[in-house]
């Protein structure tokens, strides 16, 4: 399709026929905004796109379309720019140019640019500073860079594809070729704690970091992760700054996929040497992070932006009903019980957190939060590495994790709050500036005996609030601001762990062969076993659920009922009841609460609670 | 595009009238006001420099005008200086003296122009003297009060180049420098000298003379700058960054950058809540970055009035004072009801403890009879097992005061509950640090697990609950902090769940001092009731399904609403009628008098009578009554009673009332402590003094004599335990 081609690379030109066809009072901005959305609306042209988080800037050309998704990291005030201006050549005749969806005026020698005449008009846009997704799992990004159309045409004379050559023929066709490599992920996991190798080669994805989550990889990437303000440490890939046009906008740590266009002129890096001639003392340090180099930073300039409900790739943004929701979750729950070491209730409670999100506030209280603390990690099964391999597999099945290792010097050292630096005029981000549906696994098997210093009672109680309220109190020196998430937590322990949770299960491993018990998971997981349960753990997230009249009036019956007795449950109780049991009927792909489900959940519980008890005794 | 059609020479006319004509007729003696006029003699006098045109008083002279002011400000306050400029020479009565070298070198120069020229002259633009130059003062507008501030989202680009008024909190100042507004130079040929006023933030400097000698003769003469010459204005750049208020869920505030010059730098710094007024400028860019970022432009809000405001009183609460229909919305029937079914309406039942912390929320009032100090300030306790919600309601009501403190007995931070003596790192000195308490004076401190407190706040808290002040005595600091706080605690009982049997000191660990300082001792227990249990279980399963509060039940009354009625309530002093004392000191001595005879685990004092005087007068302020009623009372009667219910009948399944008898004898296990063998005279002497008659304590060792449980040997000193106790 040539036409593509045409207004894909130089979308500018469309814009400007646009503004020339209309006139710069008539109906523009209305007509340029309609044509893109039509045009962008076709799948067939999206899956033209390149997306910017795949390729290298190198690899493409300025101005051209680029698709992003990224996470909304901060929100800088909103940029006036001339949405109309005059250009007034060498012999005074002037013409009108539209500002819009651009950075640098266009004009030629001898041309100066008039803003204040009559005709021109001031307008304002929105500017995010975006990151990529934080914690977005290897495979997505490699399905992505699968899906990725090759820029054949790019301006450099080496079009060298990110992926070596040769394994380009095995994997020319796009979706369909998820298959090999998963193959190539089992054997890498199998033989060496799942670290890629390929991904070892490619220096775009985050490699180890993510995976055991180190602090000691840290160290290669942390000289590019304070400019660059990414969440996660060790994260990688390119930051943007999405500049929005009309009334859209997102709220703050939104999952967004835009298509903009891109604007890297190297004009727009900070001139050194210019500073002395800025009186304005403030504006030079924050010069630097908010106009940093195109070339680290680039900007797009949005034509259509919509949130993500989901990262997946595997599936289309409004997913299909499932038709076999009970045999994927028979999978799931199979690996998962290897994977827990042979426990059967913990694999039926890890299923729950899997799926779990929180699907309404009220008031405070966040509804269908299911933050899991899985104690009895001995040191005996620790030995073996037992946590790092339970969140590599997990971080195989969903696709945004991040494990957080909760040492004395992670705790103590690291602001995990975001805060506003006033100085720069930004918000410096801390590993709690998370996106929605991100999967935390704390790992407090590695804490030690120590002193918590204040910083560290600061972490503590911070990281508390995100489990029990799922709220982050973002620290603004002058006053608090209080942010919503949406992030699941698991918590793995050996003694039941410092932060409470909503619930404590307790392992009772069958055995405590890890190494065998994770080959097995790895024998478990054929290519289409993990497609399967990725598709299932995304879909069922999003299920629709509801609890009918009847059955709502049998759950009011128990609790007046079980009231009576001694072992009465208390409000709390009932709540984590009807979350449970939410989880459990929507994992079978039940639409409703059902007495048989209700009855399972109940059952679920009760064993939790008896295996705690049995353990206090 | 009024302003645009309007003649700028007929304004400078109207202008000059106002100010020489505006004036308000003062309601006394009927003497007129002229509000400019003395100002401008101020003006011309230097004892005054800038000059604030309220544009209100402008809409009474010209409605049109005050309109274009506002719309077109940067064009007026030009035309305003220009005819203040012509019209001080008028108005000055006496000759002044000159305060810096700046006046000298203007009235230098004034005569210098007299001498030198002829008048009627046509004169090189450039070697007259701008009106910058020669001007002392500076003109400011106030907004109209019609005009809400905007918050700093709300400023857009319609906004450009109008007055507007911004609220914001302070972030960042920098030094104030000096800015040049007229640049002078002087000619190294001729020594003619050259004047540049300068509009934006830099300028080209000249080079070549363009006097009339220079250029005739050309000789090239270059200019110098001349610092003394020129004119400089205090500068400063403040970002002000929008309250925590008025940020949308899911935004990140924005800021804005405002720039002082003159009178209004250093009004201000990091942390003041502020309203400025200002015009809202886009910034031009100069040279290189002109060119390359044509399309940016930054934009400044240039100050004209800088208000400093106290967050809590008068901008959140009182600029909106309530309107009629907002009193009336709570003033119902039932508003008491309502306003404490509103606190925390999350949380289920416990509707008399939401009363009273409602009472705690609007305090009672203070008094000072005699230099003694009575508090106003009610404190209440929370007790109960695990998980009733005591933190929810604790966390709700730190969110609903408007100045609170959330902090748990164990004290997260060094500073703990009181005040800590710190080094300054850089500085070495020492420094107080107000804890908890401290920070939460005149507002409530909230403390979860208040059993886990350390001792040292322990002692301290004694201070704070009843003389409302914290004596520090540390490193050499010697002083007192007031922390007029009222405390809302919460309390685990110490074996787990709540023991009715056992007194409150034993259930919660905290000695009896400490408890009796609390107005209020509340017991949430969770106990079954079909009722309560059926509503609260069709409460979640709604909440559940929909998301929603379920549709027949009330609806909460808004937080910020409830806010501005407790600020509203606080306003109130209400008295203690004298026809009511006698009610009140009968029903005190009822209250004593059923405590002695009662199984009590509380205590009724003394402090008992002040709670109830509290509760009255926090009630009456509830009403928005400056009077205490008799319902008044009986309702703080009845809640305090309540609230010694909860405690006492805890648990009514727990069998039989316990009797003088069974007091008694675990009062001896108590004294005997594990011991086997107890002294008969001990054992007398503690019952004696817990009130029990010495033949009730026969009774009860003979009657556990009886039932083998001790024996008492025969000269009737020992008792002696059969069994291992």
């Amino acid at each position: 399709m040539p036409g593509i081609d045409d207004w894909t690379f130089t979308p500018h030109r469309m814009i400007d026929r646009i503004f020339e066809e209309c006139g710069p009072g008539g109906p523009w901005r209305d007509n340029v905004n309609e044509y893109f959305e039509r045009e962008l609306s076709q799948q067939t042209t999206l899956k033209k796109l390149p997306w910017l988080n795949e390729t290298p800037l190198h690899q493409l050309r300025p101005n051209q379309l680029v698709r992003y998704r990224g996470m909304v990291q901060d929100m800088f005030n909103n940029e006036f720019y001339p949405d109309v201006y005059q250009v007034q050549d060498s012999s005074g005749k002037t013409r009108l140019q539209a500002g819009r969806y651009r950075d640098i005026t266009e004009c030629g020698v001898g041309e100066s640019i008039v803003l204040d005449g009559k005709e021109c008009v001031t307008e304002e846009r929105l500017v995010y500073y975006c990151v990529p997704i934080p914690g977005e799992s290897d495979w997505v990004k490699q399905i992505y860079q699968e899906r990725n159309p090759t820029q054949p045409e790019a301006s450099t004379s080496t079009p060298r594809p990110k992926r070596p050559a040769g394994e380009e023929s095995d994997s020319g066709e796009g979706a369909a070729t998820i298959e090999p490599m998963e193959c190539m992920d089992d054997n890498a996991s199998a033989s060496t704690n799942t670290t890629n190798k390929r991904t070892k080669v490619e220096s775009e994805s985050p490699t180890v970091t993510a995976q055991n989550g180190e602090p000691t990889s840290v160290t290669t990437t942390s000289t590019s992760t304070p400019t660059l303000n990414f969440p996660l440490p060790g994260m990688t890939g390119t930051p943007c700054l999405v500049k929005m046009y009309g009334n859209q906008n997102f709220s703050l740590n939104k999952v967004v996929e835009v298509v903009g266009i891109l604007s890297v002129d190297p004009a727009l890096a900070p001139t050194p040497g210019q500073n002395d001639s800025q009186p304005r003392g403030m504006e030079v340090e924050e010069e630097a992070v908010h106009s940093p180099p195109p070339s680290l930073v680039p900007r797009l300039h949005v034509l259509s932006a919509h949130s993500l409900p989901h990262t997946n790739p595997l599936l289309p943004d409004v997913p299909p009903e499932l038709c076999q929701p009970r045999e994927s979750r028979e999978t799931l729950r199979r690996v998962l019980n290897e994977a827990c070491l042979g426990d059967d209730l913990a694999a039926e409670f890890l299923i729950c957190n899997l799926i779990s999100s929180v699907y309404s506030w009220k008031d405070v209280v966040p509804l269908g939060k299911f933050s899991m603390n899985l104690s009895g990690i001995r040191q005996s099964l620790q030995d073996q590495e037992y946590t790092n391999r339970l969140y590599s597999l997990l971080s195989r099945l969903i696709t945004l994790s991040h494990c957080f290792p909760m040492t004395l010097s992670t705790m103590n050292s690291n602001t995990i709050i975001p805060r506003k630096d006033y100085d720069a005029n930004r918000l410096v981000t801390g590993i709690l500036q998370l996106p929605e549906h991100l999967h935390l696994v704390l790992d407090e098997t590695r804490l030690t005996n120590g002193q918590l210093d204040a910083q560290g009672v600061h972490n503590v109680t911070a990281l508390g609030n995100l489990i029990n309220w799922q709220k982050v109190d973002y620290d603004f020196r002058f006053y608090k601001l209080e942010q919503h998430a949406n992030v699941p937590v698991l918590i793995l322990s050996e003694g039941r762990s410092m932060i409470t949770c909503d619930l404590e299960v307790k392992l009772e491993p069958q055995h405590s062969d890890v190494s065998g018990a994770f080959n097995r998971v790895e024998a478990l997981l054929t290519p289409e076993t993990l497609t399967d349960i990725r598709t299932y753990i995304t879909t069922i997230r999003l299920h629709e659920y509801s609890i009918s009249q009847a059955m709502q009036k049998m759950v009011q019956d128990e609790f007046v009922e079980s009231r009576k007795t001694d072992e009465g449950i208390s409000a709390d109780d009932l709540h984590r009841f009807l979350v449970l049991a939410k989880y459990v009927a929507v994992s079978c792909g039940e639409l409703t609460l059902n007495a048989d489900v209700w009855r399972s959940a109940k059952i679920l519980e009760q064993t939790r609670k008896a295996r705690l008890n049995q353990s206090d005794n | 595009m009024e302003a645009k059609a309007r003649d700028y020479e007929q304004e400078k006319e109207a202008i000059k009238r106002f100010l020489a004509e505006f004036h308000t007729v003062n309601d006394d003696d009927g003497r007129k006001f002229f509000k400019y006029a003395t100002q401008l003699v101020n003006l011309a006098h230097r004892e005054q420099v800038s000059l604030t045109i309220d544009v209100d008083d402008i809409a009474e002279f010209d409605p049109d005008m005050a309109e274009a002011m506002v719309q077109n400000t940067r064009r007026y306050i030009a035309l305003f200086s220009e005819a203040v400029h012509e019209m001080l020479p008028d108005y000055k009565q006496r000759e002044t003296v000159a305060r810096d070298a700046l006046d000298v070198y203007i009235e230098h120069r004034r005569m210098m122009e007299q001498r030198l020229r002829q008048p009627g002259e046509n004169r090189d633009n450039q070697n007259k003297y701008p009106p910058e130059l020669m001007r002392r003062f500076e003109v400011y507008f106030k907004t109209p009060s019609t005009q809400k501030p905007l918050a700093v989202r709300n400023v857009k680009a319609p906004h450009i180049g109008k007055l507007v008024m911004v609220r914001g909190i302070v972030t960042r100042c920098t030094e104030v420098k000096p800015m040049m507004q007229v640049a002078t130079y002087t000619c190294d040929q001729c020594g003619a000298e050259t004047y540049q006023p300068i509009q934006s933030s830099s300028f080209m400097p000249q080079l070549l003379c363009p006097s009339e000698d220079c250029r005739v003769n050309k000789s090239g003469g270059r200019l110098y700058l001349q610092t003394r010459g020129s004119k400089f204005v205090k500068f400063q750049e403040i970002k002000i960054q929008e309250h925590s208020d008025q940020v949308p869920v899911g935004n990140i505030p924005r800021s804005l950058t405002v720039m002082c010059r003159g009178e209004q730098t250093r009004l201000c710094q990091p942390g003041d809540h502020v309203a400025v007024t200002g015009v809202f400028l886009p910034l031009q860019r100069q040279g290189f970055r002109a060119m390359v970022q044509g399309l940016l432009s930054d934009t400044f809000l240039d100050a004209h009035r800088i208000t400093i405001m106290n967050k809590t009183e008068d901008d959140e609460l009182g600029a909106e004072a309530m309107t009629e229909a907002e009193v009336k919305q709570i003033a119902e029937e039932d508003f008491y009801e309502k306003l404490a079914t509103s606190i925390a309406p999350e949380i289920y039942g416990h509707e008399d403890v939401k009363k009273a912390l409602l009472l705690l929320l609007v305090g009672g009032v203070d008094c000072n009879p005699n230099g003694m100090k009575i508090r106003g300030s009610i404190n209440i306790c929370l007790m109960g097992d695990p998980g009733v919600a005591k933190s929810q309601l604790l966390s709700y009501i730190d969110r609903l005061a408007p100045r609170s403190q959330y902090t748990t007995g164990r004290g997260s931070s060094g500073v703990g509950l009181t005040a800590a003596v710190m080094k300054d790192p850089l500085t070495g000195e020492m420094t107080l640090e107000g804890g908890a308490l401290v920070l939460a004076d005149q507002g409530i401190c909230c403390i979860d697990e208040f059993d886990k407190m350390a001792d040292s706040d322990r002692t301290a808290i004694h201070e704070v609950m009843e003389q409302q002040t914290i004596s520090i005595a540390k490193a050499g600091i010697m002083t007192s902090l007031n922390a007029r706080a009222s405390i809302l605690a919460a309390a685990n009982p110490a074996y787990g769940r709540y023991n009715p049997k056992k007194t409150v000191e034993q259930n919660i660990q905290l000695p009896a001092a400490l408890l009796s300082r609390f107005d209020l001792l509340w017991l949430i227990q969770d106990r079954p009731d079909r009722e309560n249990d059926l509503r609260l279980a069709q409460h979640i399963t709604y909440v559940h399904q929909h998301c929603t509060q379920p549709p027949t039940q009330f609806t909460p009354i808004d937080m910020k609403l409830m806010r501005r009625y407790i600020a509203l309530c606080k306003k109130k002093q209400p008295t203690i009628p004298e026809k009511l004392t006698d009610y009140i000191v009968s029903a005190y001595v009822e209250m004593r008098k059923e405590a002695r005879n009662s199984k009590d685990m509380t205590f009724t004092s003394a402090r008992t009578l002040l709670a109830i005087l509290r509760l009255s007068t926090a009630l009456a302020r509830l009403r928005l009554f400056d009077v205490v009623e008799k319902e008044d009372v009986n309702e703080a009667m009845r809640l305090m009673e309540m609230s010694k219910d909860s405690l006492n009948h805890s648990d009514e399944r727990t069998g039989r009332a316990q009797t003088v008898t069974d007091k008694i004898f675990t009062l001896i296990r108590e004294i005997a402590d594990g011991a086997k063998v107890v002294k008969l005279g001990e054992v007398i002497e503690r019952c004696t003094s817990k009130g029990y008659k010495p033949d009730q304590v026969n009774e009860c060792i003979e009657e556990y004599e009886e039932l083998n449980v001790w024996m008492v040997n025969q000269a009737r000193t020992k008792i002696v335990f059969c069994q291992p106790s």
